[in-house]
């Protein structure tokens, strides 16, 4: 139990600072479309995967990067749907909006690549 | 030239702008959504929690930021630009999923932002390179 949460928690601080060091890159590049690339850099998955290599070995990382795929997928359709919402309901109503189609995408296609 | 359409580059000075605050909100995002997928891949299994590994929650915290200091033109610009990124983290997944445990895991991974990176950087190349030709063919009709 303990190592279980030890493992959430540096996964957590990994995960942080990885969003910091991308969000750093973001910052300093234009055009601001070319920055967005680094909102979906891999910086979660980085800091995760290396925590559970250290923590358990590298059993679980294909089904990890195959849940990935398909996540990442689904998070192609909320950029495409946030554009329209953001415009319509402001930034914070319509990326929060944007987050069913992310969830709903994920879910098929767990349901059709993964289960 | 439109905004999409110029060539990238880099403006260190931009980093003292954004107060502290936003860099610990980004932080925060960043720390709760690693720590959801890792609880989320203790309870449901690796391949739920990997769903997690790409879930936009840091780009919620970014477009609200960006609509915040630069205006909402700039936010939806942001999230166009993840759309190449996310693109980019489906080739990650695969290479994840494909080469684990035949490679060596720093390879594994090395490999994986590579291809994250050439796919994210070659779909903003083509969608950059498609702005400057429509921009080439207005001015042309409007000379015309």
């Amino acid at each position: 139990m303990g190592r279980t949460v030890a493992e959430v928690l540096v996964k957590a601080l990994a995960g942080g600072l990885l969003v910091l060091a991308f969000a750093a890159l973001a910052q300093v590049l234009r055009p601001k479309r070319f920055a967005g690339i680094f909102a979906a850099a891999p910086s979660v998955a980085l800091g995760s995967l290396v925590v559970t290599v250290l923590f358990t070995g590298d059993r679980d990382l294909p089904a990890a990067g195959a849940g990935m795929a398909v996540g990442a997928a689904a998070f192609v359709v909320y950029c495409l749907v946030a554009v329209p919402l953001v415009r319509r309901f402001g930034a914070w109503k319509g990326s929060a909006a944007a987050l069913m189609a992310w969830g709903v995408v994920s879910a098929i296609g767990y349901a059709a690549v993964l289960a | 030239m439109t905004d999409a359409a110029r060539s990238p580059e880099a403006r260190p000075e931009k980093l003292r702008k954004p107060p502290a605050r936003d860099w610990v909100i980004r932080f925060a995002f960043g720390a709760g959504v690693s720590a959801l997928a890792a609880v989320v891949t203790n309870v449901w299994g690796p391949a739920v929690g990997g769903l997690f590994l790409a879930f936009p929650a840091i780009l919620l915290a970014s477009l609200t930021l960006v609509a915040k200091e630069e205006g909402g033109h700039r936010a939806r610009e942001d999230a166009r630009g993840a759309a190449l990124g996310a693109l980019g983290l489906i080739g990650f997944g695969i290479v994840v999923w494909a080469t684990t445990p035949e490679w060596p895991v720093w390879v594994t991974l090395l490999a994986a932002t590579t291809a994250w990176a050439a796919i994210s950087g070659a779909a903003y190349l083509i969608m950059a390179a498609g702005h400057r030709d429509d921009a080439g063919k207005q001015d042309k009709t409007t000379a015309d």
